[in-house]
């Protein structure tokens, strides 16, 4: 195999599998990549076995085949090579020559018949969507889901496919923080889906949303959701098991509603933080009429006091959340007013962008 | 430790309490009959000795002994097992007792603490009338003797507690300094232990005066910081301050070990251990309102072979539950090879935290349960409601104290 590309669309495409390719791992070929010319053009594709991606690399192809090369390496190369046009060649051992401008490189490859197979992706139903919905989408709910939760499924977001409301639900939740993003279904689908897509994948997914203008083609394969635009392909694997059901968890009775600006909130619980204990993170919101004071206090450092005015009449309320998971939320959201539905100080608040009926979280207050 | 920081602070006042043959003195004060005989405390089901009365040492049993060591020196020894629940609760009202001089005392273990007289002086008079005014009312209270040393630091304050048994006192001034030390072995020195002792005697170091006179770059080399360290104790110097309470220096870690009546291979037993030791840790743990990452593991086989294994997770947890599971994770990786005759379970990368409760009812109502449950231990004592599990468990209701033990965290 040997081909010309320009750096820039190397680069690129590179770029791409950053993230996918395992640097640190245990079985060697995870680190590589598969570069490979054939009768369909050429393409770039990686794997951690969880996740696979193939992209197309435009190329002047000078004979066709395939190369595995670590992936890394040859990123870390191409960002530094000072030419517009870089020559691939595989020799024999699987050397890899790399040549652009008077830069030279010999890499030492791997068999490519040992790279895994690429899965395989045709069949399942598809739905459509623009990618800045997915890239919003998955930027509203991400934050919420568990890392390295012992409850498998909750390291992950979960799809909800429904063609009776004619939604498309993303869910994510730790068990103490829960994110419910929505849009319309722009295709309908013979069942109602449920799967749950791993926290790495819906990441990924979200950076080749965010790299593209185009829709992103989204399809239903066996265990696998399969994201696809550009001509890119990335196929994830599913957590297996059960999503916890998310909808018992939203109090139906919170009928206590304040509405603040939403950065003033930020910038408040942001304060008020500064002097909590570390790690435990509790601010404490005290709400009146017309007033949400956010405070906290350490006995070793002293006390913050941040009061912030909001639209709220009713009985004054009292309650504790975890700072870290409401600046996330607040963070996570764009309008410029928040609504916070309350009950009591033990019953889970939710959060709204006001005026968005797209978006929601739920909050488990803290006691204090 | 920089060398600028060690200053010698002459006009600190420092105590060290040492309560002699404290176990066996409890017992023998609970029981008129014992008194005058040589007794000694094993731990419960076990042979080992964990201390002899005086009346037994004068024959030779030692700490450590087994009893059919201990009964060859001394075929009239009485041997009882150990009265946890006793020694704490005596512990605990000895504590109160040295808080009447001075809040700034730090508990080292059940029957030793430190207390800086500094600030006390001026109330009491000297240290030594405080000294005097504490051996009578614990003997008064209590019946029991104790051994202190005052000095200007905690380094010399232990050694001085150390060097008249029982019932002694000896006071180290700073003009004593540095001849008093002249003599003193290196492994008498309070963190100088057996490995460090055999290293430091291979320099040729045999006393702490030596140890003082010899070049602190050679000791900095081998030792690193320590070396620096060896050296000012050889001196006699210690900056260390007191530190009152558990939470003024927050725990790294919470841990039991339970050594059992039998060597074992039986892996529901040692499940069940496991899962008693995790209720204890998890109690601890809430208590301090600290949750952990790392879970660790520790089996002693019966030839003494320790090993630990441990597991980090994200989420810190302090739920016995939790803990049991990630402890049984290990064990299950783990290819046993002897009987057991110890296991311990560790809690570790503690993070400060209040629980927040769970979205998700059922979980909420786990959380609950386990508060509960230590609301009515704390009330009526441990495992008063526990896993039906653990009700065949050894050891369940047995206290064991760990030298990390505090009086306010077990009453």
């Amino acid at each position: 195999m040997k081909l010309t590309v320009s750096r820039e669309s190397l680069l690129k495409g590179l770029q791409v599998i950053q993230g996918i390719v395992e640097a640190k791992s245990t079985i060697s070929i995870l680190s590589h990549m598969l570069l490979s010319s054939g009768e369909n053009g050429t393409t770039i594709s990686a794997t951690d076995l969880e996740i696979a991606v193939r992209e197309p690399l435009e190329a002047a192809v000078h004979s066709t085949g395939s190369a595995c090369i670590p992936a890394k390496k040859l990123y870390e190369i191409v960002r530094e090579i000072n030419s517009q046009e870089i020559t691939i060649e595989q020799l024999e051992n699987n050397w890899i020559n790399i040549t652009g401008g008077r830069s030279k490189f010999r890499l030492i490859g791997l068999p490519e018949k040992d790279f895994p197979q690429f899965p395989d992706i045709s069949g399942g139903e598809s739905i459509t969507m623009a990618a800045s919905d997915l890239s919003d989408i998955i930027n509203k709910t991400l934050y919420a889901t568990g890392d390295n939760d012992a409850r498998y499924s909750l390291n992950g977001l979960l799809f909800h496919a429904n063609p009776s409301t004619g939604r498309l639900v993303v869910v994510g939740t730790d068990g103490h923080r829960l994110a419910v993003a929505s849009k319309d279904l722009a295709a309908s689908l013979s069942e109602e889906r449920k799967v749950i897509l791993p926290r790495k994948a819906a990441s990924e997914a979200r950076k080749l949303a965010d790299s593209t203008a185009n829709d992103i083609t989204i399809s239903f394969n066996n265990n696998n959701l399969v994201f696809s635009v550009d001509g890119i392909v990335m196929i994830s694997r599913l957590i297996e098991g059960s999503y916890p059901n998310y909808e018992q968890v939203i109090p139906r009775n919170n009928e206590k509603r304040m509405k603040g600006t939403r950065t003033e909130l930020l910038g408040a619980v942001k304060r008020a933080a500064l002097v909590g204990r570390e790690k435990t993170f509790t601010v404490r919101l005290e709400i009146s009429e017309g007033l949400a004071v956010f405070s906290s206090n350490n006995p070793e450092l002293g006390e913050a006091n941040e009061p912030v005015e909001v639209e709220y009449s009713g009985e004054p309320l009292t309650l504790g959340f975890n700072a870290r998971h409401t600046v996330d939320l607040l963070q996570a959201m764009n309008g410029e007013f928040v609504t916070m539905e309350l009950q009591d100080s033990l019953i889970p608040a939710i959060i709204r962008e006001t005026g968005n009926t797209d978006y929601f979280c739920v909050l488990m207050p803290m006691r204090t | 430790m920089p060398t600028d920081r060690m200053i010698l602070q002459a006009d600190r006042v420092i105590m060290h309490v040492d309560m002699n043959a404290f176990f066996a003195s409890v017992e023998q004060q609970a029981n008129p009959a014992l008194r005058g005989k040589p007794i000694a405390v094993t731990g419960s089901g076990r042979t080992v000795i964990t201390t002899a009365s005086y009346e037994a040492r004068a024959w030779g049993v030692k700490t450590g002994m087994n009893k059919y060591e201990a009964r060859k020196l001394c075929p009239v020894i009485i041997f009882l097992n150990g009265d946890y629940a006793k020694y704490a609760d005596t512990s605990t009202r000895i504590i109160a007792i040295l808080r009447d001089y001075t809040p700034m005392v730090e508990v080292l273990s059940i029957d030793e603490a430190f207390l800086d007289l500094t600030g006390s002086l001026r109330l009491f008079g000297s240290a030594e009338r405080i000294a005097y005014l504490l051996k009578a009312r614990i003997r008064q209270a209590m019946g029991l003797t104790c051994s202190i040393g005052i000095a200007p630091n905690k380094l010399l304050a232990k050694l001085a507690s150390d060097m008249k048994k029982p019932d002694g006192l000896t006071i180290i001034r700073p003009e004593d300094l540095p001849g008093a030390l002249e003599n003193i072995p290196v492994g008498d020195l309070c963190g100088v232990g057996r490995n460090l002792k055999a290293q430091i005697e291979s320099f040729g170091i045999r006393t702490c005066g030596e140890l003082g006179r010899y070049p602190v770059d050679v000791l900095r080399r081998r030792f690193g910081v320590v070396g620096q360290r060896l050296h000012f104790m050889g001196l006699g110097i210690d900056d260390s301050p007191v530190v009152p309470d558990e939470k003024a220096d927050a725990i790294k870690s919470v841990g039991h070990t339970m050594t059992l009546r039998n060597d074992t291979t039986d892996m529901d037993f040692i499940r069940r251990q496991i899962q008693l030791l995790s209720e204890m840790v998890g109690r601890r743990a809430r208590r301090a309102e600290m949750a952990g990452k790392t879970v660790t593991l520790t089996i002693r086989y019966a030839d003494f072979t320790t090993f630990d294994r441990q597991q980090s997770h994200a989420k810190p947890t302090n739920e016995t539950g939790e803990i049991y599971l990630r402890a049984l994770k290990i064990l299950d990786t783990l290819q046993l090879v002897q009987p057991v005759r110890m296991i311990g379970v560790r809690l570790s990368g503690l993070e400060y935290g209040r629980t927040q409760l769970s979205l998700f009812p059922e979980e909420r109502k786990k959380t609950l349960i386990t508060e509960a449950m230590d609301g009515v231990n704390n009330r009526y004592g441990d495992f008063t409601v526990t896993f039906a599990t653990l009700i065949e468990a050894e050891g369940r209701g047995r206290r064991v104290i760990s030298p990390s033990w505090r009086p306010d965290a077990d009453t």
